[in-house]
């Protein structure tokens, strides 16, 4: 029985892990230019033609990395932030988590552009707010599922029409937000990857302390704080935690939604609640996932690129109704 | 020994009004009364899970809100009343959580740990089921789990809120014999709510009776359920036959 557990846990790390890599390979292989897993690999050594080493050096390898850590950010936000509102369906991307940051971040963009290297602080203190917001709204003796939805879902609103409001006010400035705002990679950099690496590295060792903290929280409130624990403490933590990793795939990535609904709750199906599998699989799903949507998004519709944002949230949408309608069921 | 001093506690339609009451140690307590006279509210006064308005607690002479939150975990354990689903967990992996005092974010578990826990379920008979997920065992069998979980904290106290409700009578009384063996055996206190006037009488030492926030009497079981309890605090005319401890309890309006 456990045994069984165990392999299952494995197999689909293995799965993940294999899913990953093709979807590196595929990221660096097709575009506009395709190339071959031999001009790639040569590429990468910095021999063979030096288009191709452009292309695969400086285009898609500094994107497809991005992709990965956005993807593996969201997942794990989404993971957590699941468990703390102890609601499957709260998704920083639904309930305004990641618009917060994005308000922020284009308030940084446009107004304070000589502060750009702050973007994902700014963008984490915005998601933070947001959720902090949402929890005291959605409150009353405990949070319930649908009021956390509801006043995410307001939020979500509210911080839409602010960035809407902001980027009418400095229209002149406004071109190189709106590409960012609809979610893309598209012309991320080894420059965008410097920045944002220390967060996300950070991020993700800040995960494994998560595990036990969030698993003692899945036994309830009450258990919990007879365990010795100090709840409200551990709840904080969290949700900064997840606001954390939110700002920084949204500072880079943008407003990229649906990732950290989906791709838990598949895992979650699969292996159970438990944290220490749920979130680093969640990260290895999630990290694929935007790296086969970016390709997917650039590639499609060639030669005009979509943002990912949007492909995923074509993606996401139905999965989230498909989700609530088989929630109302039971 | 614990003993409380005054209490006073007011939360909605839960109020606890000048309530002073001792539990006496290495024995099984059962508190009773009818439905918002109080009693979950005490247990969760003495767990700290609520804090009274005035008064104190004392735990070993010493004020409970004293203690350090591990150092309350490792003097107590508490089966508070089953609301939520439980996660899926194993057997094994949920009585780990019980040394979870024992230990801090990062740390695993010693080999003391893994002695007490395999301790702990064979001491509830959990062994044979040790790699089973929680949520597909059955009712009993996930109260044998949370008592495992709770003498895996390594506690001399031992509260438990209703831990009878949902099991069926086969299930009822083998819970109520495994926690009299973990009393007599262990000495550990115990202290539950119940809601069965004779499981408190036949297996409590002692018993207290609330009735709208107050301790309406307390004593030895036998002394303390009589016809004429059964008329002021849940307002039937019955009759009680006794077996040995074991009352049964026969409505007139039968």
């Amino acid at each position: 029985m456990q045994k069984l557990r165990n392999r299952r846990r494995w197999l689909i790390f293995w799965v993940l892990l294999f899913s990953l890599i093709i979807s590196v390979y595929i990221g660096l292989s097709f575009g506009a230019a395709s190339v071959s897993i031999n001009e790639m690999i040569q590429a990468l050594r910095g021999q063979g033609d030096e288009v191709f080493q452009t292309i695969v050096v400086d285009l898609r390898l500094p994107r497809v990395i991005i992709g990965l850590f956005v993807g593996a950010c969201l997942a794990a936000s989404g993971a957590i932030l699941q468990g703390v509102m102890k609601n499957p369906l709260a998704d920083p991307g639904i309930i305004g988590v990641s618009a917060g940051g994005g308000l922020f971040a284009i308030i940084t963009m446009l107004i304070f552009p000589e502060y750009g290297y702050l973007l994902p602080v700014a963008a984490f203190f915005g998601a933070f707010l947001t959720t902090l917001l949402i929890y005291a709204l959605a409150w009353d003796k405990g949070a319930s599922t649908v009021k956390i939805i509801l006043a995410g879902v307001a939020m979500n609103a509210l911080l839409g029409a602010l960035m809407n409001g902001v980027m009418v006010l400095y229209s002149d400035r406004v071109q190189s937000v709106l590409s960012w705002l609809s979610g893309g990679l598209n012309g991320r950099s080894w420059y965008h990857l410097e920045w944002m690496l220390p967060y996300a590295v950070l991020g993700i060792i800040l995960c494994l302390f998560a595990i036990k903290p969030a698993n003692i929280m899945l036994l309830g409130d009450d258990s919990a704080r007879l365990l010795g624990q100090n709840v409200e403490l551990i709840r904080l933590m969290l949700i900064l935690l997840s606001s954390f990793l939110a700002g920084t795939a949204v500072s880079v990535g943008g407003l990229i939604g649906f990732v950290g609904l989906v791709v838990p709750h598949m895992i979650r199906l699969l292996i159970g609640e438990d944290y220490r599998f749920l979130l680093p699989l969640s990260m290895l799903g999630g990290a694929a996932l935007v790296v086969y949507a970016d390709t997917a998004a650039r590639t499609l519709f060639d030669p005009i690129e979509l943002p990912v944002g949007i492909l995923l949230a074509c993606l996401g949408a139905p999965f989230f109704l498909y989700l609530l309608r088989r929630r109302r069921m039971a | 020994m614990i003993v409380a001093n005054n209490l006073h506690f007011k939360q909605g339609n839960f109020v606890i009004e000048d309530l002073s009451l001792s539990f006496p140690k290495g024995e099984v307590t059962g508190i009773v009364g009818p439905n918002g006279s109080g009693k979950s509210t005490l247990l969760k006064l003495i767990s700290r899970l609520l804090q009274q308005d005035s008064g104190a607690i004392y735990i070993d002479d010493r004020d409970l809100l004293s203690y350090k939150r591990k150092e309350l975990a490792r003097k107590m354990a508490m089966l508070v009343q089953l609301k939520e689903a439980m996660p899926s967990f194993t057997v094994r992996e949920m009585v780990s959580y019980g040394r979870t005092p024992y230990q801090n974010v990062i740390s695993g578990k010693t080999d003391e740990d893994q002695q007490i826990i395999e301790w702990a379920m064979k001491e509830t008979g959990l062994t044979q089921l040790e790699d089973r997920l929680v949520h597909s065992l059955s009712g009993g069998e996930q109260q044998r789990v949370r008592i495992a979980m709770a003498l895996a904290q390594k506690t001399n106290i031992l509260l438990l809120d209703e831990p009878t409700t949902y099991l069926d009578i086969g299930h009822q009384v083998e819970l109520m014999a495994l926690l009299k063996r973990i009393n007599r055996e262990l000495g550990i206190t115990i202290i539950m709510v119940l809601h069965e006037l004779q499981y408190a009488a036949a297996y409590c030492h002692h018993m207290i009776v609330m009735k709208q926030g107050k301790a309406f009497t307390s004593g030895i079981p036998n002394e303390v359920l009589t016809e004429d309890l059964l008329k002021q605090v849940y307002e039937i005319e019955a009759k009680i036959i006794y077996d040995g401890n074991y009352p049964s309890i026969i409505p007139k309006q039968y």
